[in-house]
């Protein structure tokens, strides 16, 4: 009969099925390889330590991304790239919208980190807003409107004097 | 449905999610409506750009091996930061702290109490040294400068005040030095001199002419058995009279104060009582003085102070 998995055990799962998904959500919200490093070896870590030996999880995916979002809010707000004055200037003096779309980073990280983590898994990785609501914390209709309250200020800063 | 419905909706009407009656509205709208359709473009164009964001594929080395060194650190920095019962003994328990606690202040109370009796010896032979490397250099009072007389002021400020009332002395350099000269002059007695326990004589005659008793004082005090290599024996002209300043055999304490009292002027010559007048001009009294001074020799100072 095969052991119970052990925390190595979990870490390898965890790293050979959401690996990518866990390691491009770091590198997106904190725009920098080594950060993204450091936070993914965090999250492994916190899952290592959080995760229930004996239990058998059927929304595994969910609860890590939950993990991975409890983990990067505060993360972010220490190690998390911000935008200087200076760039923000320059964002809003680019009058092209062509021009505006080849900054979408920037505009997407003017947005609060809980919701640039909510549009990246939701219209980047495709997670369902059942798992989205597990992993954020927040009802299903309170993340469609602010995925949408997002999407609305994405839209103004997009196409504002253009 | 109007346009704000359709805001409302707009994401589940994007993405395919309406139930199929309010999808044929939205489309409907959608078809009349070209502000709506203006935003429902945006909106695909923003989650085109979403969707198609760059990946970043997990780095092989990672992936490889997810429990490398740094991770190994930081579950070491975790476990000092949040698990201090996992390490035994980093966090005892309040009675163990507070007996700890109570156990080194105690200690530190014992060693102080016992340490206290040998500093306060150490203290007391560090000031015995500094009293022992007190330069010693030749300093006669008869060929001192005037810094080896007192004031008259002083002197007649103590001849005011009660014998031994709180009157200290407090000598500088020269006494000091002369007392050692005189240490060093062979007596093995004075070796071992005695600190706090030396007493002083002072004898103030009041007259016109100090001159005129200065060669009587030096007179009787060389009938009194003081030899005559004595420092101090001519006594100092001081401003304001003339003082003798010099070290003496206890004896002759009573012989010369008898002698000096018939010294005073108006004293009846032979009276053993002095008159009212005469004793007046005539004080002496013993003052106690912390300066070191030659076992068995007891300063004086004769003050001829003019009137």
């Amino acid at each position: 009969m095969k052991p119970v998995s052990s925390p190595p055990e979990i870490i390898v799962r965890v790293v050979e099925l959401y690996g990518d998904l866990l390691y491009d959500l770091c590198a997106s919200i904190l725009w920098s390889p080594a950060s993204a490093e450091v936070a993914f070896r965090g999250i492994l870590q916190r899952i290592r330590r959080q995760h229930p030996k004996n239990a058998f999880r059927t929304h595994e995916r969910a609860w890590v991304l939950q993990v991975a979002c409890r983990f990067l809010e505060p993360f972010t707000q220490r190690h998390g790239r911000r935008l200087s004055p200076s760039e923000q200037l320059m964002l809003d003096a680019n009058s092209n919208l062509d021009g505006r779309f080849r900054q979408f980073d920037s505009y997407l990280h003017r947005l609060p980190v809980a919701d640039q983590i909510l549009l990246l898994l939701r219209d980047k990785f495709g997670i369902p807003y059942s798992e989205l609501a597990t992993a954020l914390g927040i009802p299903e209709g309170s993340l469609k409107l602010r995925r949408q309250q997002a999407l609305k200020a994405l839209e103004d800063w997009l196409w504002s004097k253009t | 449905m109007n346009c704000f419905e359709w805001r409302n909706r707009a994401g589940d009407h994007l993405e395919g999610t309406l139930s199929p009656g309010a999808r044929r509205e939205a489309d409907a709208h959608l078809a009349e409506c070209t502000p709506c359709q203006e935003s429902a473009e945006r909106y695909r164009r923003m989650t085109q750009a979403l969707a198609n964001h760059r990946r970043s594929p997990l780095p092989i080395p990672l992936r490889k091996d997810p429990l490398a060194s740094p991770l190994l650190k930081a579950q070491w920095k975790t476990l000092f930061r949040r698990g201090k019962a996992a390490l035994p003994g980093a966090a005892p328990t309040w009675w163990m702290r507070t007996g700890i606690e109570g156990t080194g202040v105690a200690l530190a109370l014992l060693v102080a109490l016992a340490l206290a009796p040998r500093a306060r010896t150490l203290y007391e032979r560090a000031l015995e040294r500094r009293l022992d490397a007190f330069p010693v250099a030749d300093m006669d009072p008869t060929a001192g400068s005037s810094n080896g007389a007192p004031t008259p002021a002083r002197g007649k400020a103590e001849s005011d005040g009660s014998p031994g009332a709180g009157a200290r002395e407090d000598f500088t350099g020269e006494y000091g030095e002369e007392e050692d000269t005189e240490a060093s002059s062979g007596n093995s007695a004075d070796d071992q001199a005695q600190v706090g326990a030396s007493e002083i004589w002072r004898f103030n005659l009041k007259t016109d002419s100090p001159r005129e008793v200065q060669p009587r004082v030096i007179q009787l005090l060389k009938s009194l058995g003081v030899p005559g290599t004595t420092p101090g024996l001519a006594g100092i002209e001081a401003p304001g009279g003339i003082q003798f300043d010099l070290l003496v055999d206890p004896s002759v304490i009573g012989p010369l104060r008898n002698g000096l009292r018939k010294l005073t002027p108006g004293a009846p010559t032979g009276a053993a009582e002095t008159a009212p007048s005469a004793s007046a001009q005539f004080t002496w009294y013993k003052n106690k003085s912390k300066t070191r001074m030659a076992v068995g020799k007891t300063r004086i100072v004769i003050w001829l102070s003019q009137v």
